[in-house]
């Protein structure tokens, strides 16, 4: 182990080494990933050296010596593929993650060492990698190498046989002349070739990413600003209902400054959106390392990576996809006998699609392998004791059972998956999301498994109502609907508990007032209101006394000194300038029914 | 109680030295509280306070602190004394405690003190029944006792016996 006390001498240039270098292994991996699929495409292997190469100067530089000479090595045979001596083999690929895994290993002791937890038990042994670099370097023959993929236009239209050299030379010359011009316009108006074939050659050119400027800021401070403009967004509201009578030209600049106040939101939250191309990237990965250990033929369709979230959304939505995916390539698809028995293309899909849609945002993965069996879960589930023998589930309810902890249909455990943990994390976390998943599956088809997400945790859409003298919000997330009940539709049970009859189901009834302990002004059902909710598979009416309205509202955290506070998940400012608690939907039926 | 006050510890004095400084001082029933000034973020009216469930009956709830959502003690529940309709006297004081704004509800505030170390002596011991640990000391200011908050204390007591409370709520 390399003596590193010296990295406490100033942390702050070691933590900035570390974001940096981890931004940099994060984009070499997914590039392997893109270089695995074009050998040949020399600009891969470029943008693998460069940040390859920064973090062997950047460690250098640290004296961080073990990430040095990892990093060395691999820069020497990315050196030498970028010279056409090296052809990328599944070999050299194999090496190159290998490589980067030492790499990350080794950057997150360094991370351990600054943060001073102790990491005398952990070593990384990178001897092995780096004989497998030498040996790669020392067994490959030279081969001849391919010669670089044309980077221009003209060239490929050349290459193709499309034009010849004299019509490029021509073309050039006029090009030289009229500046603004594009090549494939002049080659078109010449009459030389037609649209169509610039369009195919076009599309055969390297794609180049947009580089857009970045500037790195402290999230606490994106934070505090969407507070603020949080704040900002109420009392502008606030105002507005203030000036409503009064005269209109107050009332015009008010509707101005409405529409500046609502642009400034929506750029606010922009800030903390990011793409979530990083996390599919990971995906990628995974799903080829889970599919070569099951020994199965799995392709990854990744579409939307372009899609934003907001960024913690981001953070806790990696580890539900992971248990999803792993799902799918290990139980989903079918071994490759199977596969082709049940006529099915031997190579097993996989895709993974992001996308907006009326104000959410969805994450679908769908899967053409054999689907879920109702059959069997239902059985399983039963064997378990999750179900009682004679209940009656709906198709959802079903296929939700996947999600039951210690749930797991597989007959063998494998280091993949099956264990039955797992899929219930994939429900909490995206739960704890505001979100909702759903699955839909048709057996020996595949399986859909599709994630609702709110655009931002920080704002959520909440139903005013009145319990009393006070205000709360449910979130319209958890509400099914709202009823005013008939008479006879409440019927106690043992004198205590309620049930209310919603069109044949029997729910349990909640009285919100007796446990928040306020006093209601309504205590008949039949003259007030139930909202019927559902959180996690359990579904009850709750009493309250009036539906105010609809709102668009900021979640504020109550303090620390309310965290044993159940049934409550935060607080917002309403409209009156007043705190009104946000509902925990689920946190109420426990406390009410459990 | 006898003999505290005549034999003083030489700790107990440097330590009343260090509370030496400005007090916000305020009325609760007959009596005169300080809270060290460092302490006070802003004194405000009483406003709309929201109850928040399952608490004790001294955290009145939170209120709505220019866009933030802070606790409000009510200080004379706190200390067991009966509770009062507010006035227009009534105050709102907001500490800062560890980073953490609260509202601390008074009958009335009344003045800023210089407190020299020779005004303060270390609060007497009463028993059981009061709890002196949340005292700094008590001052004699023109011949009016003024007792010295340890609002840290005061505060961080609230978390315990919240915790409590909802226990039994369960």
């Amino acid at each position: 182990m390399e003596d590193t006390s010296f990295l406490m001498d100033d942390p702050e240039i070691v933590k900035e080494f570390l974001t940096e270098s981890g931004d940099h292994l994060e984009a070499v991996e997914s590039q392997i990933l893109q270089l695995e699929e074009n050998p040949d495409n020399m600009d891969i292997i470029n943008t693998i050296f460069r940040p390859i190469h920064s973090t062997k100067g950047s460690a250098g530089f640290l004296g961080l010596k073990d990430m040095g000479t990892v990093s060395h090595e691999l820069e020497t045979l990315l050196d030498e593929a970028r010279k056409g001596k090296l052809k990328i083999t599944p070999l050299i690929i194999e090496i190159l993650y290998e490589g980067v895994d030492i790499l990350k290993r080794l950057r997150e002791l360094v991370a351990k060492k600054v943060e001073k937890i102790d990491v005398s038990g952990e070593i990384v042994d990178y001897a092995p990698v780096i004989v497998k670099i030498k040996n790669a370097l020392e067994g490959e023959e030279v081969t001849e190498s391919a010669p670089p993929k044309p980077q221009h236009l003209g060239e490929i239209l050349v290459e193709k046989g499309e034009i010849t050299e004299d019509d490029l030379d021509k073309a050039l010359e006029e090009q030289e002349k009229l500046q603004q011009k594009k090549i494939g316009e002049i080659i078109v108006e010449k009459g030389i070739a037609t649209i169509e074939t610039i369009d195919s050659a076009l599309k055969t050119l390297p794609a180049t990413a947009p580089v857009s400027e970045t500037v790195k800021v402290d999230i606490q401070k994106i934070d505090s600003l969407v507070n603020l403009v949080g704040e900002l967004v109420i009392a502008n509201a606030l105002i507005k209902d203030l000036l409503e009578n009064t005269n209109s030209t107050s009332n015009k600049n008010i509707s101005h400054l409405g529409k500046i106040v609502k642009d400034i939101q929506d750029q606010v939250m922009s800030i903390r959106m990011v793409p979530i191309k990083s996390t599919f990237q990971k995906m990628s990965r995974l799903v080829r390392d889970v599919s070569k250990k099951a020994g199965k033929k799995v392709k990854l369709e990744v579409s939307g990576e372009e899609t934003e979230l907001d960024k913690s959304v981001i953070e806790s939505i990696g580890d539900p996809l992971v248990h999803i995916l792993r799902n799918s390539v290990d139980h989903g698809i079918e071994p490759e006998e199977e596969r082709i028995a049940a006529g099915k293309p031997a190579l097993g899909h996989v895709h993974l699609d992001a996308f907006h849609k009326g104000g959410n945002i969805y994450i679908e993965i769908r899967d053409d392998g054999r689907g879920l069996r109702k059959d069997k879960l239902l059985k399983k589930a039963i064997e378990k004791g999750i179900v009682s023998e004679n209940a009656t589930l709906t198709e959802q309810q079903i296929f939700g059972l996947i999600f039951a902890a210690g749930f797991s249909t597989a007959e063998k455990i494998t280091d993949i998956s099956g264990r039955g943990v797992g899929m219930d994390v994939v429900k909490k976390n995206i739960e704890r999301l505001r979100g909702k998943v759903e699955i839909s599956s048709e057996e020996g088809k595949g399986t859909k498994i599709s994630i609702k997400l709110p655009l931002t945790m920080a704002i959520i859409d909440g139903m005013i109502v009145q319990v009393g003298d006070q205000k709360y919000i449910v979130p319209m997330l958890s509400i099914e609907e709202s009823i005013r009940p008939k008479k006879d539709d409440i019927s106690t049970v043992q004198q205590r508990g309620e049930v209310i009859n919603v069109r044949g189901n029997i729910l349990p009834m909640v009285r919100l007032h007796h446990w928040y302990n306020v006093e209601p002004k309504k205590y008949d059902p039949w003259e007030a209101i139930i909202l019927i909710v559902e959180s996690e598979g359990q579904r009850c009416g709750i009493l309250v006394d009036d539906l105010i309205g609809q709102q668009q509202i900021v979640i504020k955290r109550l303090g620390e000194q309310f965290r044993n506070v159940k049934g409550v998940s935060g607080s917002a400012i309403l409209g009156d300038g007043r705190v009104g608690l946000i509902l925990d939907v689920g946190g109420i039926m426990n406390l009410a029914l459990n | 109680m006898e003999g505290v006050l005549s034999q003083q510890k030489p700790a107990e004095i440097s330590s009343l030295a260090s509370h030496e400084g400005k007090y916000l001082t305020f009325v609760l029933g007959d009596e005169e509280y300080g809270i060290e000034i460092l302490k006070v973020r802003e004194i405000i009216g009483v406003m709309a306070i929201t109850p928040v469930p399952q608490s004790p009956n001294y955290i009145k709830g939170v209120i709505n602190l220019r866009g933030k959502v802070i606790p409000v003690v009510d200080l004379r529940l706190k200390f067991g004394f009966p509770e009062k309709e507010h006035t227009k006297e009534t105050c709102i004081i907001v500490v800062e405690v560890n980073n953490i704004l609260t509202g601390v509800i008074v009958d009335t505030v009344s003045e800023v003190l210089d407190i020299a170390t020779e005004d303060m002596e270390p609060s007497p011991h009463f028993g059981q029944d009061i709890d002196t640990d949340v005292f700094l000391g008590i001052a004699k200011i023109k011949n009016k006792v003024k007792i010295l908050l340890d609002i840290d204390k005061v505060l961080r007591q609230e978390e315990i016996g919240m915790t409590g409370n909802f226990t039994e709520a369960c």
